[in-house]
């Protein structure tokens, strides 16, 4: 805007003008340049009105313009801009919450989770590349013949499940390569680093993430976090805003969820068991090992199991099933200590008493045997169990009043649940009171542990009764949950232990169970350097039609160590092992190395004898 | 906007010849030498041919304008302070979110690491415990016969407690009062 200066004006804008010799130079070297400039350039600037108004009108369209492109932006295109700014600026940001992971006793992690991606392509989108190069790029990483995935890019323009849970620096490698068209799907998968070691304890989670089995299924509540998916804001980078974040966002717990299983002793008895199911040609095999201090599960392995990380692979259902809680057996003879304490605890019985063992006896007519057939005379408790004498347990027995037996077996739980915390567990089969009221054979067959079903559990934990002082506790497989620094947040609780049995009693009956291992039917439990006090049992299996089979049996052995400071109980069972089959050959040989194992692992030591 | 470097005459005539007006020159601008000429100080003049005006007497400011001027510069430099710290405290709060969004990216990698770490070498453990021969490498189960027991040893006859005398230096002393 050029207006001639008012007088102050002038003399103050001398100083701040540029140097009159500079500008005279320029105007010369323009004047020299082009008669046209010279005649402009001499001529004197004339302030004119119709400069100023053309001056004007160009800034005020310009202002006009402005105007109305804000107009435009502001109000007609307001809201479909804010639409794409927010689409822009907002993310739904889901943190990856794994499943709490779980340990073993040791502290080996037995199942973590892992981000895992699903690739879907969509070829429309590849742009400047075609089909074949996207699938010479993918094929190194996707490990799968270029051809074939050529083939399948080719087979539709969008929508194409390229792979299925390939892991996180897979998929990284493919993020830098930059193929546009390309989809990742995060999911999370669990992982069973030692495949099926656990597989029957541990169970596992589905697809939709839903713990199906064993510890997935019954701690569920414990180890599933549910975080919900937060909105935050970001920058046009993609740089995620923390003005938004809710407290304890970026705060995961480290908490596990620890087992009392021992993955060392798991493994070894896995190895032995398979070894003695395939050379007896059994059905399936089973061994569990409880500490009965507290009724803690060191080992629990089930031939067949499964791998958890394939559950979808497997052929035959019944490897699902942890058969130690969910299948009903007869116990036999493995169950006749425990008829002799409830006789002692009745206090119909006492140590030195003896009985006739004729060898054979008949009630209501049906012929009761004992298992060799042989008659051995009027022997103590010691010899009735030492041989598993079942006339000899019969007289036992006897000398309880029914109703007195039968509340003793519902006081031992007969009937019900161990209350294990695993999933899907068997409540045990105990006739009714007035059957066992009415027909003096049920209490004569129930006698050498025929006639009724329990669970294996059940047997462990009533033999853990023999084994602490007659306290029935609680099996259990889970410790707690511990954090990084391995201190408890959570245990569980469990009920004080009820007394059932007096500690005299169980004593003496371990005892007895001794002498099965030194001279009786459990020889081959022996230990060197440990006593061992153990019971055979032979039981045949019920038909499906009724009755016994004659030639389908379950062995089994119960084992209990050491006796002078009794701690550890160890049952074997074989389902249908093939030949001349008894508990004391092939089930007593198992024990005895899961002994060994056990004795090392726990570094119990030697066994001393009775003073 | 651009000025003609061109010196124009104060409003002020000065009654001298010996300067001529450049508006009675304008077609042809003024050359360096003339410039300079109008640029010489008063005092090189005669003293004759300024006219001097007495300057205005000082009038008193009042006081209400004092305190507003007061307030103008007070003002000015709380205004600067706060210009500069808003533009500090946006800065940083700029800074801190996109180290904030960056130190995140962090943290979930390295959880990431951790979780594959932990994977890899329990399936690296579950290897080596499957495919290798034990004995192989030297490996053994562990298993009773790896116990060493110390036998505690029995226990020690308690040691004679030492009686303890009355020291033969020290002679009793009697109570004396002060």
């Amino acid at each position: 805007m050029v207006r001639p200066l008012s007088r102050p004006e002038r003399s103050r804008s001398n100083s701040a003008r540029p140097n009159p010799a500079r500008f005279a130079q320029s105007r010369s070297r323009l004047r020299s340049k082009s008669p046209y400039f010279k005649s402009l350039m001499d001529r004197p600037a004339i302030p004119s009105p119709q400069r100023l108004r053309l001056v004007w009108m160009v800034l005020l369209a310009g202002c006009v313009l402005l105007g109305g492109n804000l107009v435009r932006l502001q109000v007609f295109k307001a809201s479909e801009l804010l639409t794409y700014a927010k689409q822009q600026q907002t993310t739904y940001l889901r943190p990856f919450t794994p499943r709490r992971p779980v340990i073993d006793r040791t502290g080996n992690a037995i199942a973590i989770d892992e981000q895992v991606y699903t690739i879907f392509a969509h070829p429309r989108y590849f742009e400047k590349k075609s089909t074949a190069e996207v699938a010479k790029a993918l094929a190194p990483i996707l490990n799968q013949p270029e051809a074939d995935l050529q083939k399948k890019l080719d087979s539709a323009k969008t929508g194409i499940r390229l792979v299925d849970h390939i892991k996180e620096d897979s998929a990284n490698r493919i993020r830098e390569l930059y193929i546009d068209g390309l989809d990742f799907i995060a999911q999370e998968q669990r992982v069973y680093p030692q495949q099926d070691l656990l597989g029957s304890i541990i169970g596992y989670v589905d697809n939709a993430q839903q713990g199906q089995g064993g510890v997935e299924y019954s701690y569920k509540h414990l180890l599933e976090r549910s975080e919900k998916a937060v909105r935050l804001n970001k920058t046009g980078q993609g740089n995620i805003l923390p003005d938004n974040v809710p407290n304890g966002f970026i705060h995961q717990d480290d908490l596990r969820l620890q087992l009392t299983i021992d993955n060392r002793l798991q493994r070894a008895i896995q190895k032995i068991v398979a070894r003695q199911v395939q050379s007896f040609g059994a059905k399936r095999g089973l061994v569990i090992v409880m500490d009965a201090q507290d009724g803690a599960i060191l080992a629990m392995v089930s031939n067949p199991t499964f791998d958890p990380n394939e559950y979808w692979n497997v052929k035959d259902l019944s490897a699902f099933k942890n058969w130690g809680l969910t299948d009903l057996y007869e116990p036999g003879s493995t169950f006749k200590p425990i008829n002799v304490a409830i006789a002692l605890e009745a206090g119909t019985v006492k140590l030195d008493d003896t009985f006739y063992d004729s060898g054979t006896l008949s009630i209501e007519g049906w012929p009761i045997n004992n298992s060799d057939g042989a008659a051995r005379g009027t022997i103590g408790l010691t010899d009735i169990i030492r041989y598993s004498s079942n006339v000899g347990m019969v007289r036992i027995v006897q000398t309880m009043k029914p109703s007195v037996y039968y509340s003793w077996l519902e006081r031992i739980g007969m009937g019900q649940y161990t209350g294990i915390d695993l999933p899907f567990e068997a409540q045990g089969y105990l006739k009714e009171r007035k059957t066992y009221m009415s027909s003096p054979i049920e209490v004569a067959t129930t006698a050498f542990g025929q006639g009724f079903a329990m669970t294996p559990m059940q047997l462990v934990k009533l033999n853990a009764m023999l084994a602490n002082g007659g306290k029935m506790v609680t099996p259990h497989v889970v410790k707690g949950l511990y954090d990084g620094q391995g201190r408890p947040h959570w245990q569980p609780q469990q009920a004080m232990p009820k007394q059932i049995f007096s500690p005299k009693n169980t004593k003496a009956i371990l005892r007895m169970m001794e002498a099965v291992v030194n001279d009786g039917t459990g020889k081959q439990a022996q230990v060197a350097g440990y006593r061992v006090a153990g019971k055979t049992g032979t039981a045949q299996k019920a038909t499906e039609s009724g009755g016994y089979s004659a030639s389908k049996f379950i062995t089994s052995f119960v084992g209990i160590f050491p006796v002078d400071n009794p701690r550890y109980v160890v049952l074997s069972v074989l389902d249908e092992p093939q030949g001349q089959a008894y508990g004391g050959t092939t089930a007593a040989p198992i024990v005895r190395e899961v002994i060994e194992l056990v004795a090392g692992v726990e570094q119990v030591p030697p066994s001393k004898p009775d003073p | 906007m651009f000025v003609t470097p061109r010196l124009t005459p104060l409003k002020t005539p000065l009654k001298s010849n010996s300067s001529p007006s450049p508006r009675s020159n304008s077609n042809r601008s003024p050359s360096r030498a003339q410039s300079i000429a109008a640029l010489v100080p008063l005092q090189a003049r005669s003293s004759r041919d300024v006219r001097l005006r007495p300057l205005p007497s000082r009038v008193p400011v009042p006081q209400w304008l004092q305190l507003m001027k007061q307030t103008e510069r007070l003002s000015l430099v709380v205004a600067g302070i706060l210009v500069s710290g808003a533009i500090v405290t946006y800065g940083w709060a700029m800074y801190s979110q996109q180290q904030w969004g960056q130190e995140y990216r962090q943290l979930e990698k390295l959880r990431r690491n951790e979780r594959q770490l932990t994977t890899n070498g329990e399936m690296m453990k579950n290897n080596i415990a499957r495919t290798s021969d034990p004995k192989q490498y030297g490996l053994v189960p562990r298993s009773a016969a790896h116990i060493v027991v110390m036998p505690p040893a029995p226990p020690r006859p308690p040691l004679p407690m030492r009686a303890t005398g009355p020291d033969s230096n020290t002679k009793p002393i009697m109570p004396i009062g002060y």
